[in-house]
């Protein structure tokens, strides 16, 4: 909580019900407060009666707002709320009619399950539009295009010639077409063309349920040398927000001292971003290259028992690890050996305080940094002899509780495996869904193109980023919308289904065992309880979050989850409450 | 029979919530790990505190314009922000219906509404009223 549960500092609270217009109380109606000098929003939902109950909130002038998907923004300006004062304050939403108002309303999965899939190409279609555009686009940012198929073709030939990586030339003529976006182009801009002119998506059931006691708050993110954002995605009726205006934080991670650390690959003057939740101060700290521009960074961890935060840099130069020592204040950096390949952008701490790595490039492995002596050693983990070079690519890794090694390898569809200890390795091969209606190009572009984190056939599984939690290892899948729990003695792997179109991306394990998800099509967390399979959908108070990673600070009870909107450019903080707590402030 | 039947929907039911089995493990060669010592290289750091600020918002169909242009133009018209500063557009819009006459309005019209060689068209992206709101907005720029 800012400032106040833990400073002890005055405190009011806000309390209400919100009603349709025939008076009955809404569940899950996100209402959101925030005061005019502090730089973050507190959300609540409301309970199956519609009430709603903020927890303490620092006095001073308030402005309050709800939405619910369908319905039109309720807002109230110049709440006072004096210290120890008790508001209440109902509200009103008035459905809305306008379709293309609704549309702006809406998160990736309402998007996707209104793609029709009514027949196999079109289905095939639609898992070829979340295979190959979600990674950089949300779905609800791509649909709410809606141009013709002449349209589509010009944007799918222009998107190649925007260089991937922050720091290169913007427009590269040079730049190779995407292959496999050239050779499913002319399929794209038909399918494309043809339904989203008149793509009508409606709301898929809202936030329920013992989830509706959660409390959301969310520090707005400043950057150097630009005006803070307008269109951040607060309000949802104005669609969804544009890297232009505000992308932003990446991959976080949270210290013992409840320090927010955040990576970035967009923003000036910033290698590393430091949030302190308490007051909402921010800070940037950068690493010059030889031209002055800040490097910029993919993942971001941390050691407990060192306080040192570790980073992943990006191109240009050769990715590795950047350390940062948060008492100094300072950048430190051993120079990676010419012999070990490059790495670093995805990150992980093992019980011995050694820092593993991602490697890259054909062949794959991991590295691993000691940091009291600046020793690298390289451990290569083989792909299975019948993965082509072209599909050799590796994401996310993280070390289990046995101080063994797995990586994401999502060109591959597989995760490999590494013990230090013994030098075993070893891969687990996800088998590619089944889908009826797969054409012979299909079967052609699996085999000659490359398959990677952001493109793929239909059919794939596309694992990405991993958490380690007691006796497993979980992975995103975020082609199947599943999320893969692997045994890590056993190797015995269970998948959990997702709601479709999610395309999950990150996940982390909390103390209780329950796996929570971040996926850059939903403008959601996911809570996954592995015992139960149950997935609780927490449904986020902004539109184009574009999470791409979570984290959690288990020294609260219950857990806090945290998360970076990397296209909304917020940081989110999102804590469970005990179910019933909004009633019992309606009494 | 009705313990068989049972046992099947129990099945279906679990198989609903959760599991399935997708994926199957495969042991590989040894590793041979390489191992290097590393150069102690120490680095600037260059420390900012960043003041938080709010944007301001308003009524207005320039506000909403500016919000549609941002949100459906700018990978064209307003180039991108990365670590270096600002990267200049493609085509830059500055003063596109600055003054304009009633000609280069309906022009400037006619191109969003029908798109060019190299710019979709936008007719079923915006409604009328955010086309007016659009053109509010370039008005100003």
């Amino acid at each position: 909580m800012p400032a106040l549960a833990q400073s002890g500092a005055s405190s009011g609270t806000i309390r209400g019900t919100v009603r349709d217009f025939d008076g009955r109380g809404m569940e899950g109606v996100i209402v959101s407060a925030r005061a005019s000098r502090e730089t973050w929003t507190t959300s609540v939902y409301t309970d199956r009666q519609g009430n709603y109950s903020f927890p303490s909130l620092s006095p001073g002038q308030y402005s309050m707002w709800a939405q619910f998907k369908g319905y039109d923004l309720a807002k109230v300006a110049d709440l006072n709320l004096a210290d120890s004062s008790r508001l209440t304050h109902d509200l009103t939403l008035r459905p809305l009619a306008d379709q293309r108002v609704i549309a702006n309303q809406l998160a990736g999965p309402d998007w996707f399950a209104a793609l029709p899939e009514s027949n196999d190409q079109d289905r095939r279609m639609k898992h070829l539009l979340r295979n190959n555009c979600s990674f950089c686009h949300p779905v609800s940012f791509t649909l709410s295009h809606r141009f013709d198929a002449r349209g589509w073709a010009i944007l799918i030939d222009m998107m190649p010639q925007w260089t991937f990586w922050p720091n290169l030339n913007y427009r590269n003529p040079d730049e190779p077409k995407t292959p496999m976006w050239q050779a499913y182009k002319e399929e794209f801009a038909e399918y494309l063309g043809r339904v989203t002119p008149d793509l009508q998506p409606r709301p898929l059931p809202q936030t329920r349920g013992a989830a509706t006691g959660a409390v959301i708050i969310e520090y707005d993110v400043p950057r150097q040398g630009r005006p803070p954002a307008v269109h951040n995605g607060t309000y949802w009726t104005e669609g969804q927000p544009t890297d232009w205006e505000s992308k932003g934080a990446r991959d976080i991670w949270i210290d013992d001292k409840g320090i927010v650390w955040t990576s970035d690959d967009q923003s000036m003057g910033r290698t590393l971003g430091r949030l302190d939740p308490r007051t909402g101060k921010w800070t940037d700290y950068a690493m010059p290259d030889d031209k002055g521009v800040a490097f910029a960074t993919h993942g971001v961890t941390g050691d407990p028992k060192t306080g040192l935060v570790y980073q992943g840099t990006l191109p240009p130069g050769d990715p590795s690890i950047l350390i940062f020592d948060p008492k100094t204040e300072e950048f430190v950096s051993y120079l990676r050996p010419k012999s070990i390949p490059i790495g670093g952008a995805f990150l992980s701490v093992d019980s011995q305080s050694n820092v593993w790595a991602t490697a890259f490039g054909p062949g794959g492995g991991v590295q691993k940094l000691d940091p009291k002596t600046g020793t690298y050693t390289f451990y290569p983990v083989p792909y299975p002899d019948d993965v082509p070079e072209f599909n050799q690519n590796q994401y996310g890794m993280v070390v289990d509780s046995l101080d063994n090694v797995w990586v994401a390898r999502p060109g591959a569809e597989t995760v490999g495996y590494l013990e230090p200890k013994t030098g075993k390795t070893g891969n687990v091969r996800f088998e590619r869904l089944v889908m009826p209606g797969l054409t012979e190009k299909d079967r052609t572009v699996s085999a000659s193109m490359t398959t990677g984190p952001t493109t793929g056939p239909p059919n794939g599984r596309g694992p990405r980023r991993l958490a380690s939690g007691g006796n497993y290892v979980y992975v995103a899948l975020m082609k199947s919308d599943e999320v893969a729990q692997i045994d890590i003695r056993t190797k015995q792997v269970k998948t959990f289904p997702l709601p479709k179109g999610s395309a999950a991306y990150a996940v982390r394990v909390d103390k209780n065992g329950n796996v929570w998800v971040a996926a850059n099509n939903a403008d959601s967390f996911y809570k996954l309880d592995p015992r139960t399979g149950q997935v609780t959908d927490f449904q986020l108070p902004t539109r184009g979050t574009d999470l791409r990673d979570v984290t959690v600070d288990n020294t609260t009870s219950p857990p806090t989850v945290w998360g970076a909107y990397s296209r909304s450019n917020k940081i989110v903080r999102l804590q469970e409450r005990p179910a019933g707590t909004q009633q019992a402030a309606a009494k | 029979m009705k313990k068989r039947f049972l046992a099947a929907l129990a099945a279906l039911l679990a198989g609903s919530m959760s599991v399935s089995i997708a994926a199957q493990f495969q042991e590989g060669p040894p590793t041979k790990p390489v191992v290097a010592k590393a150069q102690w290289t120490p680095v600037k750091t260059v420390k900012v505190d960043v003041p938080v600020t709010q944007g301001v918002r308003s009524d207005t169909p320039v506000f909403r314009g500016e919000g549609l242009f941002q949100q459906h133009c700018s990978v064209c018209h307003l180039g991108r922000f990365d670590k270096s500063g600002q990267v200049q557009p493609v085509v830059n819009l500055a003063g596109v219906l600055k003054d304009a006459s009633p000609d280069r309005e309906a022009a400037v019209r006619m191109q969003i509404q029908r798109g060019s060689i190299n710019m979709p068209s936008f007719q079923h992206t915006f409604t009328p009223r955010e086309v007016e709101a659009l053109i509010a907005y370039l008005k100003t720029r």
